[in-house]
């Protein structure tokens, strides 16, 4: 702990530094690797200043008269703040070859890459709903702009339009909702919710749940449920991949964040309204997402449409979570810590090898690379394999926990869907692997460039099955088992009393 | 049936909202089903051919240049601020040393912003970098 001086430091620190690039971009005195290594500083400052208040459960309210108990910091804030951290580091480190040969990363990008990771930040620290609106929102522009950033090209100014567009427009069901839930309680913190939740019937607080449902809608687009995530593949697929890979893998954990903690303190009491819908969307998105993957020819497009499955996954844990959800919580946040950096990894890995130039990797572009670059593609391997679910990587134990704690509320048909679409995703995960390794190459070696970002495939990839085969084979380094033991902290700190 | 709580307040909402979905929806049914049956049917020669005419394109005469919305924009950065001044500057003495701060805090981040946009040259006419 480093008290709460550090707290304002976190907060602090990437707005300046993004305000800084911003202005130094307007000098003569900026290069694209000063903006670059400004930001990868602050991101590695911030990681130093935080790695040690994981190790234990602690709560604590930040500036209480000042924020009127707004800003909460405890251990599920710090782990999720860490993997946003991480996950920007990890998507900017893989992408540097990308973002130095590409000419669209301009000072304005690295500004928004740490804007939205404040509102990131402010996301996992909230404890009231207007500020995580506004959390929300200040993540969310950012990306928006992050999508569109490259604007000479058509499909990127068409993705950027239409997650502008339903973004905001799906933003606004959050409005709706708070104004229900404000109506009824009269406060919009979630402590007060609760109690009131607590001390009334349920016949007394239907606008609470109508409101909730609005809430929910909003994060089921931003999560992509499919109901509402009908705008993954095209967003995908026009943003730049290194922002790609910073969507799927960090924004999407961002959600959670505040999706884990509505669900945790406020819907878990009246979790019978909402079980059906939860149920019927997590069977919606397991099915069309799989439909959707299967018949991509693109592998960034198949990508995206795997992302709409793994939500699909999240959300059997999250329908999973009854009035004290501890077992499907740490399955959900260990789910998380898994996907991101697999999707991080694999998307960086498509970033590392189309060269800075935004063009299509279709399945028969990689023919041969098994050859040609067997390490890189060994990273790839590892990584769909961890997508898919195949046992030693760290996917499988996410998925294993997934489905346990689906088993063990009762959901055993779920879990089995649940199963059968992770069948399924083998077909288009090992499709990438057939393609590397059992087919000749058609055109000449390519070198890539950037040993620091190969540096950085090969650290997640070891990473990947560390977590996987690690704690089983050398007992006094930390594993899976490590991250089991942070994740109860994380819920422990959920339900310290804080003041 | 014995389950549907006819006596709730909202049921004669749900009950109109439902009336109201398949009115709509068979209207539209119907109107379709109408037309398709009372159109006249010519399988004329000429009715089928591709129109190929039209008239020339001309320049939009209302185009706006797109510095007005850039302006606009900046305008709005400073009457947000006045929004937020005015109510402080009446209270001033109230809030004392912290609104002092407060409000110096939020003037340094727009000004930040203001110089971003004049560097870029967004304050001069048809000049953006």
């Amino acid at each position: 702990m480093f008290g709460l001086p550090a707290i304002i430091i976190i907060l602090a620190v990437p707005v300046f530094t993004a305000l800084f690039i911003l202005l130094l971009g307007t000098t003569k005195y900026y290069s694209k690797k000063i903006g670059y290594r400004l930001t990868v500083i602050t991101l590695l400052i911030l990681v130093y200043l935080l790695s040690a208040d994981l190790s234990t459960a602690h709560s604590t309210l930040l500036f209480k008269e000042l924020f009127n108990e707004m800003l909460i910091y405890d251990t599920y804030s710090t782990l999720f703040i860490l993997l946003f951290i991480l996950g920007t580091f990890l998507s900017l480190s893989i992408g540097k070859s990308y973002i130095y040969k590409s000419d669209i990363f301009t000072p304005e990008s690295f500004s928004l890459i740490l804007f939205s990771l404040f509102g990131m930040i402010l996301l996992a620290m909230t404890n009231e709903l207007l500020s995580a609106f506004i959390a929300l929102e200040i993540a969310s522009l950012s990306v928006y702009v992050l999508v569109g950033i490259h604007h000479h090209s058509l499909r990127a100014s068409e993705a950027f339009f239409k997650y502008l567009l339903l973004g905001s427009f799906a933003g606004s069901f959050y409005l709706l909702g708070l104004m229900l839930i404000y109506a009824q309680v009269g406060s919009t913190h979630f402590n007060q919710i609760a109690m009131f939740m607590y001390t009334h019937p349920i016949s007394e607080i239907y606008l609470i749940v109508a409101g909730g449902l609005l809430l929910m809608i909003t994060i089921m687009f931003k999560i992509a449920a499919m109901p509402f995530g009908a705008w993954v593949l095209d967003v995908y697929e026009g943003a730049s991949l290194p922002i790609t890979a910073f969507m799927a893998g960090t924004f999407k954990i961002a959600i959670f964040a505040i999706a884990l903690r509505l669900f945790i303190g406020i819907f878990a009491q009246i979790k019978d309204f909402y079980d059906p819908l939860i149920v019927a969307s997590a069977i919606l998105t397991l099915v069309s997402g799989s439909l959707l993957a299967m018949v991509q020819t693109n592998i960034k497009r198949m990508l995206a449409a795997s992302s709409i499955v793994h939500s699909g996954y999240l959300l059997i844990g999250l329908s999973s979570i009854g009035e004290i959800g501890t077992y499907a919580t740490q399955s959900i946040l260990f789910y998380l810590i898994a996907y991101f950096i697999s999707a991080t990894g694999a998307l960086g890995i498509l970033a590392y090898i189309s060269n800075g130039v935004e063009k299509e990797i279709s399945y028969d572009s990689l023919k041969g690379l098994g050859r040609q670059h067997p390490f890189l593609s060994a990273a790839l391997t590892v990584f769909m394999l961890s997508l898919a679910g195949f046992p030693s990587t760290i996917g499988f134990l996410g998925k294993f926990y997934i489905f346990t704690s689906a088993i063990e509320a009762g959901y055993t048909l779920l879990a089995l869907l649940g199963i059968l679409a992770a069948f399924v995703s083998i077909y288009y995960y090992f499709k990438v692997i057939s393609m590397l390794y059992f087919y000749e190459a058609e055109g000449e070696k390519v070198v890539y460039g950037e040993a620091y970002s190969f540096l950085f495939i090969m650290l997640s990839s070891v990473a990947v099955l560390w977590g996987g085969i690690g704690t089983g084979l050398v007992s006094f380094m930390p594993g899976a088992n490590a991250i089991t033991d942070i994740t109860h902290l994380v819920i422990e700190s959920l339900y310290i009393f804080s003041n | 049936m014995d389950h549907i709580n006819t006596a709730h307040p909202y049921f004669g909402v749900f009950v109109l909202f439902v009336l109201t979905f398949g009115a709509f929806f068979m209207t539209t049914v119907i109107a379709r089903l109408a037309s398709r049956a009372l159109a006249a049917k010519d399988t004329e020669k000429i009715k089928l051919s591709v129109y190929e005419c039209g008239p020339e394109v001309t320049k939009q005469p209302n185009r706006i240049s797109p510095q007005f919305y850039l302006f606009a924009l900046l305008f709005l950065l400073f009457d947000v601020e006045i929004v937020f001044m005015f109510p402080w500057a009446v209270d001033f003495k109230l809030l004392g040393w912290f609104g002092f701060v407060e409000m110096l805090t939020f003037i340094l981040l727009l000004a930040i912003g203001f110089i971003y946009a004049w560097k870029k040259g967004a304050l001069e006419w048809h000049n953006i970098k």
